[in-house]
């Protein structure tokens, strides 16, 4: 059973489990929502676990687990049709963040920043600027090309540079 | 000329190798300007990080505080039933090694002998290799000792081939490092999957199996047998996509070999 992938993924599953939460909050944005995905997303690597390559990183197999799984969840409440939940992306102020966001420190508005980008830029950044993937590694988890990732991102920073450096112009980095 | 946007980030987030990220620093000298760009897009980064490094110490939902419970329980049954070895790959047997290295996997002896008998009385290796060609068109060749080992163009893909080139019908689709330090290449031909690794400045077949799923993150469960000999030998590190140009371009040695 020594180095059995089975053994290898229950033992990549507790170390990496940090990341996996953090990538799911970022999906999801709250954490109740978060720790379900992330449960899901553990639950059908277990299953899976005979079949994980660790030529592979286990982290990228696992994430793109979680992602198609929030994918999967998305399209069911789409199909439920819409429903409201603006709070949910701004879950650390309540009801109208956008008003709080001077008292709130510049972590806490990066996170509301984050999480009011649309879904395709907020895994590109859970996966790059929260978890520290690599490109490569991101573009193989959401199977999209490497030039792709890259354009998402840099929408993405330019938002958030935008929130936390107000004063600049709208964006642009320049 | 002024990078892109798109340059900077990468070079902003270590993505660049060292001639482009070396671009960049001249342009920097040029334009003062784009170091401030530079130092918004780290600064953005770290803010990421910093907005959601709490999440470590929160805590976990009730349901997934149980799970990883049953996870770091040792035998939990949870998922596949443990402790199943696998009793149906087609492994390619290696010839006894009179020292370590990447070939000397750790299967249970109890496991080999049928292993080679299952794939003598089968007739796989024959439907692997085809026998008189052993010439420079194959993939796969016979030794002279019965086994299977890397023919002309299978050594040539394993050479030259960067992982993920799918345009020749040889796929490479991983470089690693072994526990024991050899470096390991897995492959597949258009019906087999199979690990091979460096031994005396040539390429030894660690294992040969007959190709599944071609969704490796889909496939269903039922012990892949490379995945098997993956985890048996141990795998320390996964070369990058600028690792393994530098491999590529060293043959495949290493200044310690």
């Amino acid at each position: 059973m020594a180095n059995s992938p089975e053994l290898l993924v229950r033992e990549g599953l507790v170390e990496h489990l940090p990341k996996f939460r953090r990538f799911a909050l970022v999906l999801a944005r709250n954490p109740a929502d978060a720790d379900d995905l992330v449960q899901a997303g553990l639950e059908r690597a277990l299953v899976r676990a005979a079949s994980y390559n660790p030529a592979y990183r286990l982290e990228s197999w696992v994430f793109k687990i979680i992602q198609n799984h929030w994918i999967d969840q998305m399209r069911k409440t789409e199909r439920q049709g819409p429903h409201d939940d603006i709070s949910a992306a701004y879950s650390l102020v309540g009801e109208d963040g956008r008003e709080r966001l001077e008292v709130l420190d510049m972590s806490a508005k990066a996170r509301i920043a984050i999480e009011a980008l649309p879904d395709d830029q907020r895994a590109v950044v859970g996966l790059i600027l929260v978890n520290g993937e690599s490109y490569q590694d991101a573009a193989n988890v959401l199977d999209l090309p490497v030039g792709t990732v890259m354009s998402r991102l840099y929408r993405a920073r330019q938002k958030l540079i935008g929130v936390l450096e107000p004063s600049a112009p709208e964006g642009t980095l320049q | 000329m002024r990078p892109t946007d798109l340059d900077l980030m990468a070079y902003a987030d270590g993505e660049l190798d060292d001639a482009a990220a070396l671009e960049i620093e001249e342009a920097i000298k040029a334009d003062p300007a784009l170091a401030d760009i530079i130092a918004k897009l780290q600064a953005s980064r770290a803010l990421a990080q910093a907005a959601f490094e709490d999440v470590e110490a929160a805590p976990m939902s009730q349901g997934l505080a149980a799970l990883i419970g049953e996870i770091e329980t040792p035998h939990a049954e949870i998922g596949q039933p443990q402790g199943r070895e696998p009793t149906d790959p087609v492994i390619v047997p290696m010839p006894t090694r009179s020292r370590g290295g990447a070939a000397a996997l750790t299967w249970p002896q109890t496991i080999w002998p049928a292993l080679v008998a299952a794939c003598a009385a089968m007739g796989l290796l024959a439907g692997y290799v085809l026998p008189g060609r052993s010439g420079p068109d194959t993939f796969l060749q016979l030794a002279d000792n019965g086994s299977a080992e890397p023919g002309h163009l299978l050594v040539k893909a394993l050479d030259t081939l960067p992982s993920g080139d799918d345009t020749r019908r040889v796929l490479i689709e991983a470089s690693f490092e072994a526990g024991d330090g050899s470096l390991c290449r897995q492959f597949r031909l258009e019906q087999q999957t199979g690990i091979a690794c460096r031994e005396d400045a040539s390429w030894r077949l660690v294992i040969l199996a007959e190709a599944s799923s071609p969704d490796r993150f889909q496939a269903a469960g039922g012990g892949d047998p490379v995945a098997v000999a993956s985890a048996e030998l141990g795998v320390t590190t996964r070369f990058n996509e600028r690792q393994e140009a530098q491999l590529i371009e060293a043959g495949w040695t290493r200044k310690s070999d």
